[in-house]
C-alpha cells in the first residue's frame, strides 16, 4: 500500500492538510523563532492551486480574524489584509476546506487544496454522546447518517425518513398515512418485557428528548448508537440504543431557505371484500336494500398534506444563529383524522473575542391541534353487510342504526361524522450551555435543559348520534383530559485532551440529574342540555348517572373525574477516556454510576461499564499492500446497559382507592395494598458485546462497516406470577428472566460511477436478528418457563396465538398444527400424539410451535443518480423469513364467517381459506393462517431537479417530486404485510381487526436557497 | 464539582397519587377504609374470578353452550359441563387468587388494625375489637369457600414481610381453624339490631353462625366426619334467635327486592347502590344472564347489551320432549308445582314492582311492547326450554337438526332466570338489590336436611313449608303433607335447587347429596371418578407456588 505523503493535522475539529511535510517542518522552525514578535497589518498575497499545481479561480480566501473574505482570480491568486498569525481559511466547492495561519516573513503563500472526492479524506464528526469524535476515532457500532442519507418523507414522525437506513433498526409503523401516528423504534430486536422499547434520543446534547418536536429540514445529522460501549456512557437509559440528533447550525454566510410540498396518500395494498351484489349472491346475509362501499363510506378519496419549512441562518466565527419555522396541514385518510401543527427552532452560538468562553441556546417550541382517526371505523368498513345504508332511510338527515353484523357492530361513518375525538398539544423544548475554555486542551460545560409537552384532549358523543340513542338513552356525553409531562435536566461535564508524541488522550468527566414529572386531570359527563355545548361546559350535564363498570360491549364511560401525578429522578456520574496511539490503535473506556428514584430502596445505584478497541489494521507494517484496500479498521466492545422505562413507585408499599363499600349508610372508598413490595426492584441489565470491522476500498469508492453483536438481557422487568397467600396480589413487578438477540449488520456505501456530469452511488444495510428468551425464573421467582401471548380477541375466544417460552425465539406462534381439510370443511390438526383430528376438538395441549412472525433478514437499498442537475434516487426495502398470522382471513376470510358480516373476497373461490366450508372448526387457531411476510417494497422514488438561479437576490433551488411506498412484492394475501407490526413482544400478529389502510404517498414540493 | 454532587445524589421517591403504608392511617375514617378493603373484594369475588361459574356450571343447573360461537372459549365451559377439565385449564388459578388475595387483604387489615391505638383515631377498644372479630369472620368465610373449592389450603394468619406460602393444611386442620375462628369471633360481633339499619355488609353474630351451619352440613364432605348434629342444633339456635332477631319474607322476591338491605331475612350480604357497587349485577353474574339485546325488556339501558353467558338448562329435547333423565331439568322441576308464583314470565309492573323469575317466550321491549327483542343474528328470540339451533323457527314448528348439546345452541336455547329485579332505567330503585350472600332460608333447609337425614320427614316438611309457603297461593297443595311422605332425596336436592336457583351452592348440594359425579344430566354422563367434587389447583397458581401438593386425580 501506498502511504499517503500528506500530513493530516487536525484543527479544530476539522482536519486539513494544508502543505507537504517538509514545509510544516519549516513552518515550525519559523513559528519557533519569530511567533512572539509583533507585526503589523499588511497586505498578504498568495496563490491556491490544486494537487496537480492547476490555479484555482474563484477560491474563496477569509481572514477568520478579521472576517474578510476574497475571491481567487483567474490565475489562483488572491490578496488580503491580514496580521501575522492571522488565519485565512480557504474553501473552494469540490475541495477540501484549508486552513492556513500567517507567520512573520511570509511571502507570497502557496497553498495546495485536496479534491474532496465522496468520502476520501472527508472527516466526518460522529456524535458518541458527551463530545463528538472523529469517525476513524470510533470503536464502537454508530451509524452515521448526514440529512442527505434521508428519505423524503411526508409524515407525522420524521425518524421515518430514516426507515431502513440503519442496520439493526427497525423502524415500522403500521398506520404512516394517519397524521397522527408515529413509528415504533426498535434496535437489534425485543430487549425487554415490560420495560419500554424505545432507544433514548438526544437532541442537541440533552437526552431524553421529544422527538415529535422534531422538523426533518432542521436535522444535521443522526448518529444512532448500536453498540453497548457506545450507549453506556448513557447508563440506565442506554439498553435499547441511543439516537443522537444534531440539528443545524448557521455559519458566516446569511443565508434564508424555503422548503415546501405538499403530498397526497391514496389507497394501496387495499383489503378486498364482498361487493353488494356478491353479498347478496353469496346469501351472506339479510339484504337490507342498500348498496354501501364501508371503506369508501369512512374514506376520504385521499388523504392530503402540505408543508412549509422557512430557515434563516447567519452569523461568523464568533456568533452564530440559525432560524428555523415550519408549519403542516394535515388530513388523512379516514374522515375524521387531521393534524395541524407549527413550530420553530432557534438554535445560537456564541463565543468570546478571545474563546474564553462560549454559549449556545436552543429553543423549539411547536403548537399542534388534531383530530384522532378511529381504526375501528376501518375495521367496521371490512364486516359491515354492504347492503345496510349509511344514513337513514327515512330520514336522510339522521344515520342507519347499525347493531349487527361482526362482532362491536355501529355506523362507523357516523362515527367519523359525529362522534368528536382529538385535541392540541404544546411542546416546548429548550436547554443552555455555557462552555468555559480553562486551558487551551481543558475545557468545562454546563448544560441545563428541560422538554416539556401538555396535551389537552377532548371527546364529544352528541344526543342525534344512534350509538347515543340506542346505546345510551339517548343521552350526549363529552370527555376532557389534560396531561402535561416535564423533564428538566442540568449537566456538567469537564473534558480534558492531551497529545504527546503519537500518543493521544481524551478524558470525559461528568455529572447529570434528570427530574421527570408527570401529572394530568380527566373529566368526563353526559347528559348535557344541548348539543352546541360539546364538550366545552361539563359542568351542565347530570353526573350522577350510573358508572358504567359492567364489563363488555356498551361501555361508556364518561361520568368520572381523576387526576394523577408522578415523578422520577436520575442521578449519574461518568467519565470516560478515549486514547489513541499512532492512529493505529484506538481504545475507550467509560463508566457511568447512576442511580434512579424508580428503583427499590435496596438496589438504587448501578454501574455501567463499557470498553472498546480498535486497531487500524491496515496501517501494520506487515499488512500486505493491497492497491484496492485504503483503509482496514478491527473494532471489538463491550458494555453494560440498563433499562428504567417504566412506572414510578412500582417498588414501594402503596395504599390505593378501590371500590366502594356501605358502612353505617356512608359509601366508603376502600383503601388497600395496591401492588405487592418489591424493594429489591432494579434496572434490567443488557451485556452488549459487539465485534466489527471499519473498511474503505478501491480509493475510498466502497466505504462499509460490518458487525456482529450479541445482547443479552438480564432481570428482565415485567408482572412475574407469585405465591397468593402471602401476596397480596397474584402478580409482582419484578426483574426476572432473560433475553438474548444476536446478528450480524452489514452497511455499505459505494461510488459506482462519478464523473463531471453523471454519477451513481449505491447504499446498502442489511442485518439479520437471532433473538432466544433465554430464562425465565432465578433464585427469587420460580415460575412457568412460558408466558402465553397474543390473545385473539372474541368471537370464538381463541386464545393466545403465541408463546414467550425459555428457549424460543420472540414471536413464536403457538398454535394447532393444521393438517388440511377433510370432506366436510372441517379444518384437521394434529393433537398432541401426531393424530389428526378436527380442529374443534383439540385442546389446548394440542398446541405446537408452528411458525414465526420475527424476520430473520432485514435489508435495504438506495441508489442515487445524478445527471447534470438532475437526481434520482430508488429506494427498496424489505424483510425476509418470518411468518404472519392473517386475522382478517382468520375472522372474516372464510365462508363460515356468521352470517350478517361481510367477508373477503378470498372467501368464495378456490383459495384455501375458501375451503373452509364448515362452522364446527370456526374458531380453531391453526397454521392454516400463517403465510410467509417476506417482501420487498418499492419503497421511495425521488427525482429532484436542483437549478443555479437567474437572478442575483436567489442563490438557487430544487424542484422534486418523491412516491412512496410505490409497489410491494409479496405472497401475502390480506393488505400490506407491514401493516403488520415486526416490533414489540408479538411480532407478526396484530390481535385485532382494527388497521388503518396502507398507502402510496406521492409528494411535490420545491426549495429555495436565498 | 464532587462537592456539589453530594448534595444531589438523594433518590427518595415523592410519591403524590398513593399514599405509602407507613403513613396510610391517619383518620377514623381512614382505618374504616382499611377494614372495609377486603369486604368490598369479597363482594367483588361473589362473582369475580370465575368463583360464580365454578358452583354453577359444573352442575345441573347452568349452562354457558357455544351459541353459533358465542360463548365457545377454547371449549372450557364444555369441559366444565363435562367435568373433563385438566390441568392446562386455568380458570381455578384465578378463582385461588381471587380467595387468596382475599384472604392476604384480610389479614393485611387485621394486622394494620391490630397495630393501631384506637384513641388516637377517636376510635373505642369496642370498635377496635369488633373491627378484628368481623375480619376474622371474613377470613373464615373466604377460608370456608376456598376450602369447599380446593380442600388442601394454606391458613394464613400473617401476612406482612412474608413471602412464602404456608404449608397446605389436612381437611380437618382447616375445619378445625375455621371453626376455632368463627367461634372465638362470635361473642365479639354485632347483632343485626346492635347495627340498626345498616347490618347488611357486616358480619353479625347471625352471620358467622350461619357460616357454622354451612361448615357442619358438609362436614362429612369435607373432612368424611359428618357433624349433622351440630349442625341442626346450631339452626335451630338461630331460628330461636340466640344470635339475633331474623324473619322469613312473606313473599318470594322480597329477600332479592331494591329494600332487602333491611330484609329480616337476610344474614349477610354485600349492600349495592347503582352509582357505586353492584358487582352482583355485572357480566359474572347477573348481567350476562339473558339475550344480547335483553336490557331493552328490562328497560335499563344503562348498563349497555346484556349478554347470553348463563341460562338453565333445557328440560326438553328439541321436539319439546320432556327428558327421561331425573337431575337437572331446573325449569320443568318448578313446574312440577304448576301454581308457583316464580313461574310467571318477568315483568316490570311499574313503581319497583315485578312479578315472575323467568324470561321465556317472545320478550318484548319494555318500552314498546311491540317491539322484540332479537338476536345480534338478527333473528327475533323465543327463549325455550331447549337446547338447538332453532333461529327463525317459529314456536311449535318442528326442527330438521335435532342436535342439542352444548356445542349446539342458538340464542334462542334456554330459560333465562332473573332472581334479582332489573327495574326500568326511570325507576328511582333500579339496580339497588343488595346481593344476599346468607339469608334465613338457608337455616330452615339445612335443619331440614339434617331432620330428613336423621330420619324426621315430618320436621323436616314443617320447616321447608314455612319458607315454601309464600311461593304458591294460600291453601295451595303444593305445600308438602305434613307428614313429609313426600319428601325423598331427590325431592330434597330438587328442593335445593328451586329455593337456591342461581345462588351460587349448587354444586356443593350436588357433591353432598353424592349425584355430582355419579349422576347424569341434560348432555353429561356420568364420571369415571370423583376427582372433580374439588378443583384442581391452577397452572399459574402451581408455577409460582412449586410446593403445593396437586389435588388427587388430577395429571
Amino acid at each position: 500500500m501506498k502511504k499517503k505523503a500528506l500530513c493530516k493535522r487536525p484543527s479544530g475539529g476539522v482536519s486539513g492538510c494544508i502543505t507537504k511535510t517538509l514545509l510544516v517542518v519549516k513552518l515550525i522552525i519559523i513559528l519557533l523563532t519569530v511567533a512572539a514578535l509583533h507585526v503589523s497589518a499588511g497586505e498578504i498575497r498568495g496563490i491556491i492551486k490544486d494537487e496537480s499545481g492547476k490555479p484555482l479561480a474563484g477560491a474563496n480566501v477569509m481572514n477568520k480574524n478579521m472576517n474578510i473574505t476574497v475571491v481567487t482570480d483567474s490565475s489562483g491568486f488572491f490578496s488580503i489584509n491580514a496580521f501575522a498569525g492571522d488565519v485565512l481559511i480557504i474553501t473552494f466547492v469540490g475541495y477540501q476546506r484549508s486552513e492556513y495561519k500567517i507567520m512573520q516573513g511570509d511571502g507570497i503563500i502557496n497553498i495546495t487544496l485536496q479534491r474532496s472526492d465522496i468520502s476520501m479524506e472527508k472527516v466526518t464528526v460522529i456524535a458518541v454522546g458527551y463530545g463528538t469524535l472523529n469517525k476513524k476515532e470510533v470503536t464502537s457500532a454508530i451509524t452515521h447518517l448526514s440529512a442527505k442519507d434521508l428519505n423524503q418523507f411526508a409524515g407525522n414522525a420524521v425518524l421515518s425518513s430514516m426507515q431502513g437506513k440503519v442496520a439493526g433498526l427497525s423502524i415500522t409503523n403500521t398506520a404512516p398515512a394517519d397524521p397522527n401516528s408515529s413509528p415504533s423504534i426498535q434496535l437489534r430486536g425485543v430487549s425487554s418485557r415490560s420495560a419500554g422499547l424505545g432507544p433514548l434520543y438526544v437532541i442537541n446534547g440533552i437526552a431524553g428528548a421529544n422527538i415529535d418536536n422534531l422538523n426533518q429540514n432542521d436535522i444535521e445529522s443522526i448518529d444512532v448508537l448500536k453498540g453497548g460501549a457506545a450507549s453506556a456512557i448513557y447508563g440506565t437509559r442506554g439498553s435499547n440504543g441511543v439516537i443522537i440528533i444534531t440539528t443545524k447550525n448557521g455559519n458566516n454566510q446569511p443565508k434564508a431557505f424555503y422548503d415546501g410540498y405538499a403530498g397526497i396518500d391514496l389507497p394501496a395494498n387495499q383489503i378486498k371484500v364482498l361487493s353488494r351484489d356478491q353479498f347478496v349472491a353469496h346469501n351472506r346475509g339479510v339484504d337490507y336494500g342498500a348498496n354501501t362501499n364501508w371503506f369508501d363510506a369512512v374514506s376520504r378519496n385521499y388523504g392530503y398534506q402540505h408543508k412549509h419549512t422557512v430557515q434563516f441562518s447567519g452569523g461568523n466565527s464568533k456568533t452564530n444563529y440559525i432560524l428555523s419555522f415550519d408549519y403542516r396541514d394535515a388530513k388523512g385518510l379516514d374522515l375524521r383524522s387531521t393534524k395541524k401543527e407549527y413550530g420553530g427552532r432557534l438554535n445560537l452560538n456564541h463565543s468570546s473575542a478571545n474563546n474564553l468562553y462560549s454559549v449556545a441556546v436552543n429553543i423549539a417550541p411547536r403548537y399542534l391541534n388534531f383530530n384522532n382517526a378511529s381504526y375501528n371505523a376501518f375495521n367496521q368498513g371490512l364486516t359491515l353487510n354492504p347492503t345496510l345504508p349509511v344514513k337513514d332511510t327515512t330520514d336522510p338527515a339522521k344515520y342507519y342504526y347499525i347493531n349487527t353484523g361482526f362482532t362491536g357492530s355501529y355506523n362507523p361513518a357516523e362515527e367519523l361524522k359525529t362522534v368528536l375525538s382529538g385535541g392540541e398539544g404544546k411542546y416546548l423544548d429548550w436547554s443552555a450551555s455555557f462552555k468555559l475554555n480553562i486551558l487551551k486542551n481543558l475545557y468545562t460545560q454546563v448544560t441545563l435543559g428541560q422538554q416539556t409537552y401538555d396535551f389537552f384532549d377532548f371527546g364529544f358523543t352528541p344526543t342525534y348520534n344512534t350509538g347515543a340513542i340506542y346505546g345510551n338513552s339517548g343521552r350526549n356525553s363529552a370527555s376532557r383530559a389534560y396531561n402535561k409531562s416535564d423533564q428538566k435536566s442540568f449537566e456538567w461535564i469537564g473534558n480534558y485532551s492531551l497529545n504527546v508524541k503519537q500518543h493521544s488522550f481524551k478524558l470525559l468527566g461528568g455529572y447529570s440529574y434528570n427530574y421527570t414529572n408527570n401529572s394530568g386531570l380527566n373529566a368526563g359527563n353526559q347528559n348535557f342540555p344541548s348539543d352546541v355545548l360539546t364538550y366545552n361546559n361539563l359542568g351542565s350535564g347530570v353526573s350522577n348517572l350510573p358508572l358504567p363498570t359492567n364489563g363488555g360491549s356498551g361501555d361508556f364511560t364518561f361520568r368520572g373525574l381523576g387526576s394523577y401525578k408522578n415523578d422520577a429522578k436520575l442521578i449519574a456520574f461518568f467519565g470516560r477516556l478515549n486514547y489513541d496511539f499512532d492512529k493505529k490503535y484506538y481504545l475507550s473506556a467509560s463508566l457511568r454510576r447512576e442511580g434512579s428514584s424508580k428503583f427499590g430502596f435496596a438496589n438504587k445505584w448501578g454501574y455501567f461499564p463499557a470498553a472498546s478497541v480498535g486497531w487500524v489494521i491496515s496501517k501494520e507494517q506487515f499488512f500486505p499492500a493491497l492497491p484496492w484496500l485504503d483503509e482496514l479498521k478491527l473494532r471489538a466492545d463491550y458494555g453494560e446497559t440498563g433499562n428504567q422505562d417504566f412506572g414510578s413507585y412500582l417498588s414501594l408499599d402503596t395504599y390505593s382507592g378501590y371500590g366502594y363499600y356501605l358502612f353505617n349508610g356512608t359509601n366508603y372508598q376502600v383503601w388497600g395494598p395496591s401492588q405487592n413490595t418489591n424493594y429489591d426492584l432494579r434496572w434490567e441489565k443488557a451485556q452488549n458485546f459487539n465485534a466489527g470491522l471499519d473498511f474503505e476500498l478501491f480509493n475510498s469508492k466502497l466505504t462499509g462497516s460490518f458487525n456482529y453483536y450479541v445482547r443479552t438481557n438480564k432481570d428482565l422487568l415485567g408482572y412475574y406470577f407469585v405465591s397468593t397467600p402471602p401476596n397480596i396480589q397474584g402478580t409482582t413487578f419484578a426483574n426476572v428472566g432473560t433475553m438474548k438477540n444476536s446478528g450480524a449488520e452489514i452497511q455499505l456505501k459505494g461510488t459506482v460511477v462519478s464523473n463531471k456530469d453523471f454519477s451513481y452511488t449505491v447504499s446498502f444495510a442489511g442485518a439479520t436478528n437471532k433473538n432466544e428468551f433465554v430464562s425465565f425464573s432465578n433464585n427469587n421467582y420460580q415460575g412457568q418457563n412460558y408466558s402465553d401471548m397474543a390473545y385473539m380477541p372474541s368471537p370464538g375466544s381463541p386464545g393466545p396465538a403465541q408463546r414467550l417460552q425459555e428457549g424460543k425465539r420472540i414471536g413464536s406462534f403457538y398454535m394447532l398444527r393444521s393438517a388440511g381439510i377433510d370432506a366436510t370443511g372441517r379444518l384437521l390438526v394434529y393433537d398432541k400424539n401426531g393424530k389428526i383430528i378436527p380442529g374443534n376438538r383439540a385442546t389446548t395441549d394440542d398446541r405446537q410451535f408452528v411458525g414465526n412472525g420475527l424476520p430473520q433478514f432485514t435489508a435495504s437499498l438506495g441508489n442515487t443518480f445524478t445527471y447534470k442537475n438532475l437526481d434520482l434516487s430508488v429506494y427498496l426495502r424489505g424483510a425476509f423469513g418470518y411468518d404472519l398470522f392473517n386475522t382478517v382471513a382468520f375472522y372474516v376470510g372464510t365462508p363460515v364467517t356468521q352470517s350478517g358480516a361481510n367477508v373477503l373476497t378470498a372467501a368464495y373461490g378456490n383459495g384455501k381459506y375458501a375451503a373452509l366450508t364448515n362452522a364446527e372448526t370456526y374458531s380453531t387457531l391453526s397454521d392454516y393462517f400463517l403465510e410467509k411476510g417476506d417482501f420487498l417494497k418499492i419503497d421511495n422514488i425521488t427525482l429532484g431537479y436542483n437549478f443555479k438561479s437567474p437572478i442575483r437576490q436567489l442563490e438557487g433551488g430544487r424542484f422534486y417530486v418523491t412516491g412512496r411506498n410505490l409497489y410491494t412484492f409479496t405472497k401475502y394475501t390480506t393488505g400490506d404485510p407491514e401493516a403488520i407490526s415486526v416490533n414489540g413482544l408479538t411480532p407478526g400478529i396484530t390481535a385485532s381487526l382494527s388497521y388503518y389502510p396502507s398507502t402510496i404517498q406521492l409528494i411535490a414540493g420545491f426549495q429555495l436557497k436565498f | 464539582m464532587l462537592l456539589f454532587s453530594f448534595g444531589c445524589t438523594k433518590l427518595d421517591e415523592t410519591v403524590y397519587d398513593r399514599i405509602v403504608s407507613q403513613n396510610f392511617l391517619q383518620t377514623k375514617d381512614d382505618v374504616i377504609r382499611d377494614f372495609l378493603r377486603s369486604f368490598e373484594h369479597g363482594y367483588w369475588s361473589i362473582q369475580g374470578g370465575n368463583l360464580y361459574y365454578a358452583q354453577e356450571l359444573p352442575t345441573d343447573e347452568l349452562m354457558t353452550p357455544n351459541r353459533e360461537g358465542d360463548w365457545f372459549d377454547g371449549g372450557i365451559y364444555q369441559r366444565i359441563h363435562y367435568h373433563t377439565w385438566t390441568l392446562q385449564d386455568d380458570f381455578t388459578s384465578d378463582m385461588w387468587n381471587a380467595l387468596f388475595s382475599g384472604i392476604s387483604m384480610a389479614v393485611n387489615s387485621l394486622e394494620d388494625i391490630q397495630a393501631i391505638d384506637p384513641a388516637k383515631f377517636n376510635l373505642t377498644e369496642a370498635d377496635k375489637a369488633d373491627f378484628i372479630a368481623e375480619l376474622r369472620t371474613l377470613r373464615a368465610w373466604y377460608n370456608l369457600r376456598a376450602f369447599d373449592l380446593f380442600r388442601h389450603i394454606p391458613l394464613v394468619t400473617k401476612i406482612k414481610g412474608e413471602t412464602v406460602m404456608p404449608p397446605q393444611a389436612t381437611p380437618q386442620e382447616t375445619f378445625n381453624f375455621i371453626e376455632k375462628e368463627l367461634l372465638e369471633s362470635i361473642p365479639g360481633l354485632p347483632t343485626r339490631q346492635s347495627l340498626g339499619l345498616y347490618s347488611i355488609g357486616r358480619l353479625t353474630k347471625g352471620a358467622a353462625a350461619a357460616l357454622l351451619v354451612r361448615l357442619y352440613l358438609n362436614a362429612k364432605v369435607y373432612t368424611g366426619q359428618d357433624k349433622f348434629a351440630e349442625c341442626a342444633a346450631i339452626c335451630q339456635d338461630i331460628i330461636n334467635g340466640k344470635y339475633g332477631d331474623y324473619a322469613l319474607e312473606s313473599t318470594w322476591d322480597a329477600p332479592f327486592d331494591y329494600n332487602n338491605a333491611q330484609s329480616p331475612e337476610v344474614m349477610f350480604g354485600f349492600p349495592s347502590t347503582l352509582a357505586q357497587t353492584h358487582h352482583h349485577y355485572t357480566g359474572g353474574m347477573l348481567w350476562w344472564m339473558g339475550p344480547h339485546q335483553a336490557q331493552n325488556f328490562f328497560g335499563f339501558t344503562n348498563f349497555g347489551n346484556m349478554n347470553t353467558r348463563f341460562a338453565l338448562q333445557p328440560g326438553r329435547d328439541v321436539d319439546s320432549v320432556e327428558y327421561s333423565f331425573t337431575l337437572g331439568k331446573p325449569f320443568i322441576k318448578f313446574q312440577k308445582y304448576p301454581d308457583d308464583l316464580r313461574l310467571k314470565k318477568y315483568k316490570n309492573l311499574g313503581n319497583s314492582k315485578r312479578e315472575g323469575m323467568f324470561l321465556y317466550g317472545y320478550l318484548p321491549y319494555y318500552s314498546n311492547s311491540n317491539q322484540l327483542v332479537k338476536s345480534n343474528r338478527g333473528y327475533t328470540i323465543f327463549a325455550r326450554d331447549q337446547v338447538g339451533w332453532f333461529r327463525d323457527l317459529a314456536p311449535g314448528k318442528v326442527l330438521a337438526d335435532k342436535e342439542s348439546n352444548m356445542n349446539h345452541a342458538d340464542d334462542n336455547s334456554g330459560v333465562w332466570p332473573a332472581k334479582y329485579p332489573i327495574y326500568p332505567g326511570d325507576d328511582p330503585n333500579t339496580i339497588a338489590s343488595s346481593f344476599v350472600e346468607i339469608r334465613l332460608a338457608e337455616v330452615y333447609y339445612s335443619l331440614a336436611e339434617c331432620k330428613y337425614r336423621a330420619g324426621d320427614k315430618a320436621g323436616a316438611a314443617v320447616l321447608l313449608n314455612e319458607v315454601r309457603k309464600r311461593n304458591y297461593p294460600g291453601g295451595s297443595s303444593s305445600l308438602y303433607k305434613t307428614d313429609g311422605s313426600q319428601l325423598t332425596d331427590q325431592e330434597m336436592l330438587d328442593e335445593w335447587g328451586r329455593e337456591f336457583l342461581v345462588e351460587g351452592r349448587r354444586r356443593i348440594d350436588m357433591i353432598r347429596w353424592g349425584v355430582f359425579n355419579t349422576g347424569t344430566w341434560w348432555d353429561k354422563q356420568s364420571d369415571a371418578d370423583d376427582h372433580t367434587k374439588i378443583y384442581h389447583i391452577g397452572q399459574t397458581v402451581k408455577n409460582s407456588s412449586p410446593q403445593l401438593q396437586q389435588n388427587d386425580g388430577y395429571k
